[in-house]
């Protein structure tokens, strides 16, 4: 089998069934030394399972794990080289803050001048130096969640697993402390494999995004690809907002598709090469893509669509309208506020503009 | 409502059911008997004699050792039941748990006499001895029986009390030892059994007072040569009508378990981290 070194992780095509229910089909990963990867699905997508195959907590029904290169799907926990960031904290409460981190350390059995330097330094790293003598319960929950992760990173594991570890912290902190663990993530180098369903996580800190939905990986890219070239339906929908024109095919050419929408309206889009070639699909437009009419900022190739504004919503920053095309489909619109944007209030009638190489073609998932 | 409302049916429950006749058991302790006869007075006769006299201190150590030894016991035994309940998979659970509660069901009574059928010279636990060859082996009126069932009778408070316990270790802690590289024995000692020790001191303070305290089992599964200080208390009472020396027998009993149950909850306080 042929392993690049750079590999810290592979995952080759796992499958977990509990009971009549497949939780996780044939999953593949490989996550390169160093690599920050996100596993990013709606709760129940098998995101948190693939983590808890890979840490050992759950045995694969088929595939392999290689960690290092190394087969360790037969091995338990404590004999395979990771060490998990929970969603509970998971601190041991009879403990201190310094015996916590040391812990895994007197498992490997360390000398002890040295649990007591790299302890220290663990606390620096997460920026809680002078806290060890602390209980887990005397500490707020964002710094528990550092203690946690400096018990993890403190280990040097061949990949940090961090299940939804933000999830139980309130909004502010959570948007602080995802920086927090990119920043020691991309200090020390470490390869990490984080599980999350929250989009924004997932953008903000990850080199690839491994979008997950009913135990498949759907799509496996960096966080740009997985914006703007969404592969599916599901991936376009969970990962921002998403337009959605049902229309036919009607021509398809190399890297464009003309669309007839139910209305008969005439629609140019991007299709990749391996996008559906006839029948009933979708043109994705992302909110920011749509130009409310009057505009001037097209060649003249750009589509067209008539709509009634139903909504407007003023955000501050921007405005968001939600119009109805003739098609009955719902689109949103956001428009930047800036000097002499064009506005248009409920009920009117507009024209919606957005370029070709902005509307993508997707199959039409089945529903 | 105000919480004193809340609180009333219980309290006036315990100061007429509990307090008052422990008032009087108090009072009676300390009155003068004589040929049979109870005199109102103020003596300490009873205590001293039944702490200098040999055959009494006998059975207070003998109690002692023997609500030690059940409590001890059914913790050991009862730990990994609790684990079991707590932490198992197996569908099995719901039947071993309706098991374990099952003897708080019936009668101690009823339960003790089924020992009594199962441990005697001819019962079920001698036969099966007899086939492995290690013969009749007297279980009954003897301390051996006592013992025996008193773990049967309290083993499900030990039970219950380190389930409480196990239950409030979150499993992912377990996990977590495990991930850090704590094998299953390491992960055990170094964070289940520190974590669920409070549960332990628990059920074996509980199993030691109600031991103290247990008198049909005693009885009946030690006959007449066994003695406890609860049997005790019956015969001076009821056959010797020395309810002085009962009582004072009983208040001494009283204030171990008080002494017992405040050590444990001290412990408790220093090993529990809130």
């Amino acid at each position: 089998m042929e392993q690049p070194s750079a590999t810290d992780v592979a995952v080759v095509g796992v499958t977990k069934r509990f009971g009549d229910v497949t939780a996780v089909h044939k999953v593949s990963l490989d996550v390169a030394h160093g690599e920050f990867l996100t596993l990013l699905g709606p709760s129940g997508c098998g995101k948190t399972t693939t983590l808890n195959i890979i840490a050992g907590f759950l045995r694969p029904d088929d595939g392999q794990i290689l960690l290092g290169g190394q087969r360790v799907d037969h091995l338990p926990p404590y004999r395979r080289d990771t060490a998990m960031v929970f969603q509970q904290y998971a601190l041991f409460p009879h403990m201190t803050v310094a015996e916590n981190i040391a812990f895994g350390l007197q498992m490997r059995k360390a000398p002890k001048a040295e649990i007591v330097t790299r302890v220290q330094r663990a606390l620096e790293i997460v920026r809680l130096p002078g806290l060890g003598d602390r209980r887990p319960s005397q500490l707020s929950g964002g710094q528990q969640q550092r203690v946690a992760l400096a018990r993890a990173i403190v280990v040097e594991p061949t990949v940090l697993l961090l299940d939804e570890p933000l999830s139980n912290l309130d909004l502010k902190l959570r948007e602080n402390l995802r920086l927090e663990i990119k920043r020691v993530q991309r200090e020390l180098g470490i390869t990490a494999i984080y599980v999350t369903h929250d989009q924004g996580e997932a953008l903000v800190m990850s080199d690839r995004i491994a979008v997950m939905n009913q135990g498949v990986v759907e799509q496996l890219g960096p966080p740009t690809e997985i914006y703007e070239e969404p592969r599916t339906a599901f991936v376009a929908e969970f990962i921002g907002t998403s337009n959605f024109l049902r229309g036919r095919l009607d021509g398809v050419e190399e890297e464009t598709a003309n669309i007839v929408l139910a209305d008969g309206v005439q629609l140019r889009a991007r299709r990749r090469p391996d996008g559906p070639t006839d029948g009933e699909v979708l043109v994705m437009v992302r909110p920011e893509h749509l130009a409310l009419g009057g505009g001037n900022g097209t060649d003249g190739r750009a589509n067209e669509l008539r709509a009634l504004v139903k909504e407007v919503v003023y955000l501050g920053s921007y405005i968001r309208f939600v119009a109805e095309l003739a098609t009955g489909d719902t689109v949103t619109v956001e428009e930047m506020n800036l000097p002499g944007a064009v506005r248009a209030g409920i009920g009117e009638s507009v024209t919606l503009r957005v370029a070709p190489e902005h509307c993508l073609l997707l199959a039409r998932p089945e529903r | 409502m105000r919480p004193v409302f809340l609180v009333t049916p219980a309290l006036v429950y315990l100061v007429v059911l509990c307090f008052i006749p422990d008032v009087i058991m108090l009072a009676l302790s300390v009155f003068e008997y004589r040929d049979g006869v109870i005199y109102p007075g103020f003596t300490f006769e009873h205590y001293v004699g039944f702490l200098t006299d040999s055959f009494y201190l006998n059975i207070l150590l003998r109690t002692l050792y023997l609500a030690f030894g059940v409590g001890v016991l059914t913790v050991l035994i009862g730990y990994p039941v609790a684990y079991f309940l707590v932490r198992g998979r197996s569908r099995f659970k719901g039947l071993v748990l309706m098991l374990v509660l099952m003897p708080l069901l019936a009668s101690v009574v009823v339960r003790t006499f089924g020992w009594l059928v199962l441990l005697e010279p001819q019962g079920l636990v001698n036969q099966l001895l007899d086939v492995v060859g290690l013969g009749p082996v007297t279980l009954i009126r003897n301390y051996t029986g006592v013992f025996i069932g008193l773990v049967h009778v309290y083993l499900p408070y030990s039970i219950l009390s380190i389930m409480a316990s196990l239950s409030t270790v979150h499993p992912s802690l377990e996990l977590a030892a495990q991930n850090l590289g704590a094998g299953r024995v390491a992960a055990f000692r170094r964070v289940t059994l520190p974590l669920t020790l409070p549960g332990m001191v628990t059920g074996f303070a509980l199993t030691f007072a109600l031991v103290l305290s247990a008198y049909a089992t005693p009885r009946i599964l030690g006959g007449r040569t066994v003695h406890t200080t609860a049997t005790q208390i019956y015969d001076q009472m009821l056959f010797l009508l020395n309810w002085p020396l009962a009582g004072a027998i009983a208040v001494i009993v009283l204030v171990i378990s008080l002494v017992v149950l405040w050590v444990t909850s001290r412990v408790q306080g220093k090993l529990v981290i809130a």
